[in-house]
């Protein structure tokens, strides 16, 4: 008992050090300004690559499962525009713009016939995401993250955590129970960045005028870039084409 | 039976009598040395350990060794581990800590220990007994054996690899009997490194950069003075010892056929056909023949000693112990007859008739009698004499067909246009006349090499390393005639197994002969041409 | 039929209670209340880390030592900051004292021996070192410590519930096996942060890595095993439910394996 009372005070110390060490750790090189005249771009990220053939995978669960065919979420790309969707579009350099906007409502991933839903989100950070358990069975949330704090939580049906991201990081989260399910959070230190659609299309807003280095992240493509100019109160058009290799 | 219980141990073998130790004033205690009344070159040379820093024998100056003679040869060469200093756990003496490593490091060699009897070493009345024996000697309380006893090296605060020496701390008769070994001569266990390493080809071989081409020889050669060439770590189990194969994993192979021809006898086919009925738990001495054993396995003829006595080591009884040396009873036509020449580090000729061997003939009759009758196994070993004899007879007669053919001087090419003899320079260097005989060493001396080695023993060098055109084809072929061929024959017919007597043995000897002769014919006409062209 | 049942039930908990008692024993606790654990890298620390830890861990903590190769479970990686056995919620960092603690215990089925031998001084100058070598210990600090409550009794209704939670609400067997031997369906596929495979702990063997109090197993399924697919259930059960599942979990030991 006694340990434990030193132990607590102990920690209650350490406690009161996170705090106020907190301001000097967010290195945040992002100021924020009002942005009067920001331009906005919109575009569309494609793959032109092929597809690999939809697997099945007879041993993915030791029950099998209404649908016992397996979809890889790895690449998923439309048949009608070839647009790559799940890939995260952002500004790669910039130091000051609009406000970042922490969402009140919190983004939801959500885990549901084992899988992630959505696969990958963004955030800015600072903002808090729910994971939600929408299956009648066990699920694990593990990340792996060095600088926002790791975590691993078994959940069962309609569990909800919520944990917050205050660091920069692109986070891998699994659920270790179903080697199939992972999804990724990216988080940014400021707010111009989107994840494509179905179809590949992404729409940033509000951006200072000027020449800025776009980056868009794919879990399995990799990173492309490109130098595009913005012009105030504008709206300029880009692609992003991931080629075969 | 109630003499033969004392003075036996555990985990090693046990095969020495007790009425034969009893007999014996008690032992003084000194301690447990493998190289007990060699002389200091040899300690020198072979024990004082040098790391792998030099080499070992009377060439060491001449190569570095393998780097696996670190534990091949642990008394010589070994080194403990640089990036884990395990001084601490020495220091502290904390056995537990030993364990509880390496039962995840190397689980394998802990499970092994766990189902030994260093583990437990009073598990049963028998080892309890055996267990209470090292006790009273070496007067200590054994519970337990581990890690610590055998691997710390207490003074140098550092592991070790243990040696017969550390197994002898305890199972001292075992030891005693093993040491008994040098008595008998090579070939055996505890000098069979000595074999590869006072023969001046294994350094040459080294200078020439086929130093790990010597590995298949090293691997059995080097360390079978350990104990753990028989009991295999970490069980060192007796029973293990006793079976047919703790041998036959090294006594293979052209020179000592003992696996093939033993395992394809007879004796050798029913024990793989009734293996799991035969009891290797029990003693030799006690092993019942036709009820424990249905055929003898190498253990029980071998490590016989005499009279319903067993000993600790296998050479004993040898009478043509390899197969090399020539019989003093035949007529010899070749240099044969000056064998070995005055040098002092080959075994002499042998007398198959004196006193001594007639004396081990009964012995092996006494092996034999459990189960056959005394005059088939006298024929028997008989008609192996003879065998061997004849053997020999045909050898002598291809060396002198080599030796006249040199003497004649149709060698080609000769031996002055050749390398010299293997480390001719190291051997007048290294070697004094005590070891060579004053007529042998001078020929180094002045001569420094650069003439023709033939037969046994130094002659077979042809085997083990390659020089220019040293040796030529004839006298390879006499290498395979007398070592190989001979060899077979000799396991085959002694082991009671037709095939390799016959077809690995005899005939391939007959046909080496005839290769011999015609080469011989060939190499003569030849320098006959050679003659008559040139004066032309 | 009852009484019979019961028996066997007091036996076994006798049986259970006695080799915990014993496992417990034998790694009786070292408590850091008396030692300093200094916060800066000393030499001290420094030539202990050298010296002892290096072969395994690597002179730059990165799990890579020479002698690492041919080791498995591989030694920890200490650049990522996960440790596994802490006393802080999942994800966090640990106290330093979990580390005190794990380096003076060890880790029972891995090479990671109690390095009680060094003096407590010599272990705790470690500890700033292991630090060192992750950027997390620069960003973040070690949560507080998790509260353990107060310890139920282990009744045969305890029991009960904590198999039911054991097979049925968290599904454990689905890795550690319905025996506990760390055999499920998942166990197989499992694998750690690094990449490395990582095998479900077997409960039969009895000696838990974290330590084999029921406090000590109470800690593990609360806080969870960073780095590892073992997840925290601080959100899943409650207090209570813990204190069963930590006894149901404990009653799958099995003596006769836990001699070796």
């Amino acid at each position: 008992m006694k340990l434990i009372y030193v132990l607590s005070v102990l920690f209650a110390f350490l406690c009161c050090n996170l705090i106020s060490s907190k301001d000097i750790l967010a290195d945040s090189k992002y100021s924020e300004t009002e942005v009067p005249d920001g331009g906005t771009i919109i575009g569309n990220v494609k793959y032109m690559g092929e597809l690999a053939a939809v697997g099945l995978n007879l041993y993915r669960d030791w029950e099998l499962s209404d649908t016992s065919k397996t979809t890889s979420e790895k690449l998923i790309c439309s048949k009608v525009n070839s647009g790559l969707k799940n890939a995260v579009v952002s500004l790669k350099d910039i130091t000051q713009g609009k406000k970042k906007i922490i969402p009140a409502i919190h983004p939801i991933i959500d885990q549901q016939n084992n899988y992630f839903i959505p696969h990958v989100i963004a955030i800015v950070s600072g903002t808090t995401v729910d994971f939600l358990n929408g299956d009648e069975q066990m699920h694990n949330i593990h990340t792996r993250s060095t600088r926002n704090q790791p975590f691993n939580f078994g959940t069962t049906y309609k569990q909800r955590i919520s944990k917050k991201f205050d660091y920069p990081e692109i986070i891998k989260i699994t659920c270790d129970l179903h080697k199939n399910a992972y999804a990724w959070i990216v988080v940014l230190d400021h707010p111009y960045f989107d994840a494509t659609d179905r179809n590949g299309y992404f729409e940033i807003c509000d951006i200072p005028p000027g020449t800025y280095t776009f980056q868009v992240w794919h879990e399995e493509l990799g990173t492309l870039e490109k130098e595009v100019t913005v012009h105030p109160k504008e709206t300029t058009t880009i692609e992003f084409v991931y080629s075969q290799n | 039976m109630k003499k033969f219980g004392i003075g036996l141990c555990l985990s090693a073998m046990l095969f020495t009598s007790a009425a034969w130790a009893a007999e014996l004033p008690p032992k003084k205690e000194t301690p447990p040395d493998l190289y007990e009344g060699t002389p200091d070159w040899y300690r020198a040379t072979y024990k004082d350990n040098v790391g792998l820093r030099e080499g070992s024998g009377p060439f060491k100056d001449y190569f570095k060794p393998q780097m696996l003679d670190m534990y091949w040869q642990p008394n010589r060469h070994y080194e403990p581990m640089k990036n884990l200093d395990h001084s601490i756990f020495i220091e502290k003496e904390r056995r537990d800590l030993c364990i509880t490593c390496h039962e995840e490091a190397t689980p394998g060699v802990v499970r092994d220990w766990r189902g030994s009897g260093h583990k437990n070493p009073k598990s049963t009345p028998y080892l309890s007994a055996r267990t209470s024996e090292i006790e009273k000697r070496t007067n200590r309380i054994l519970n337990e054996v581990d890690c610590f006893d055998c691997h710390a090296d207490t003074k140098k605060k550092q592991i070790r690899m243990p040696t017969g020496e550390v197994c002898g701390e305890c199972h001292r008769p075992q030891f005693d009997d093993f040491l008994r070994e040098r008595e008998m001569g090579r070939p055996n266990h505890i000098q069979s490194w000595e074999a590869n390493t006072i023969v001046p080809w294994y350094a040459e071989a080294a200078r020439r950069g086929y130093l790990y081409g010597q590995h298949g020889c090293d691997l059995c050669h080097s360390g079978a003075e350990k104990c753990d060439v028989c009991h295999t770590r970490h069980k060192f189990s007796a029973a293990e010892g006793r079976q047919p194969e703790a041998c036959i994993t090294c006594h293979m192979g052209p020179d000592h056929p003992d696996a093939e021809s033993y395992g394809e006898s007879k004796h050798g086919v029913i024990y793989h056909k009734e293996e799991e009925h035969f009891d290797f738990n029990r003693p030799l001495s006690e092993v019942r023949p036709g009820k424990d054993y249905r055929t003898p396995t190498c253990q029980f003829c071998h490590m016989y000693e005499k009279h319903g006595r067993f000993i600790h080591n296998p050479v004993m009884k040898g009478i043509w112990r390899m197969g090399t040396i020539p019989p003093k009873n035949l007529e010899y036509t070749s240099s044969l007859k000056d064998y070995p020449y005055g040098i002092k580090i080959i075994g002499d000729k042998i007398d198959i008739y004196s006193e001594e061997n007639i004396a081990k003939r009964s012995y092996w009759l006494e092996v034999c009698a459990k189960c056959h009758s005394d005059r088939f196994a006298d024929t028997y070993l008989k008609s192996l004499d003879e065998f061997m004899f004849q053997a020999h007879t045909l050898a002598d007669r291809a060396q002198k067909i080599v030796e006249d053919l040199i003497a004649d001087g149709y060698l080609y090419p000769s031996a002055a246009d050749r390398d010299p003899y293997p480390l001719s320079d190291g051997i007048e260097k290294q070697l004094s006349p005590a070891f060579l005989g004053e007529p042998i060493y001078n020929a180094f001396k002045t001569l420094k090499g650069k003439f023709p080695v033939v037969g046994p023993i130094l002659g077979v060098y042809g085997m083990f390393i390659q020089q220019q055109d040293n040796p030529s084809n004839i006298e390879n072929m006499y290498n395979r005639l007398w070592f190989w061929y001979k060899l077979q024959g000799y396991k085959g017919t002694a082991h009671v197994q037709q095939d390799v007597s016959w077809w690995w043995g005899q005939a391939p000897m007959m046909m080496e002969f005839t290769k011999i002769q015609s080469e011989a014919a060939r190499l003569r006409r030849e320098g006959r041409i050679e003659k008559v062209t040139l004066t032309k | 039929m009852k009484p019979k049942v019961l028996l066997n039930k007091v036996s076994f908990w006798c049986v259970t209670a006695v080799t915990s008692a014993a496992l417990m024993q034998s790694i009786a606790p070292v408590t850091a209340n008396e030692v300093k654990i200094p916060t800066e890298v000393t030499d001290l620390g420094k030539d202990t880390y050298k010296k002892y830890c290096s072969p395994c861990h690597g002179e730059e903590g990165k799990g890579d030592g020479p002698v690492a190769r041919s080791m498995l479970p591989k030694p920890r990686d200490f650049t990522r900051g996960a440790y596994k056995f802490r006393t802080t919620p999942s994800g966090s960092l640990p106290t330093d004292e979990d580390i005190y603690r794990t380096v003076s215990f060890g880790v029972p089925n891995s090479t990671m021996i109690p390095w009680d031998i060094l003096t407590e001084e010599q272990r705790a100058s470690v500890i700033p070192v292991l630090k060192s070598f992750s950027e997390a210990f620069e960003v973040r600090k070690p949560d507080a410590p998790v509260e353990v409550g107060l310890r139920v009794r282990p009744t045969e209704k305890c029991l009960a519930e904590g198999k039911k939670i054991y097979e049925e609400k968290l599904e454990c067997w689905k890795c550690h096996g319905i025996e506990g031997r760390g055999d499920g369906p998942s166990a197989a596929e499992q694998e750690d942060d690094f990449g490395f495979p990582i095998k479900p702990f077997d409960f039969t063997t009895g000696k838990f890595k974290g330590g084999n109090s029921p406090q000590d197993v109470y800690l593990r399924f609360t806080t969870g095993l960073n780095g590892t697919p073992m997840p925290s259930f601080a959100k899943e059960l409650t207090d209570e439910e813990r204190w069963c599942l930590t006894y149901y979990v404990m009653s799958l030991i099995k003596p006769e394996e836990t001699k070796k």
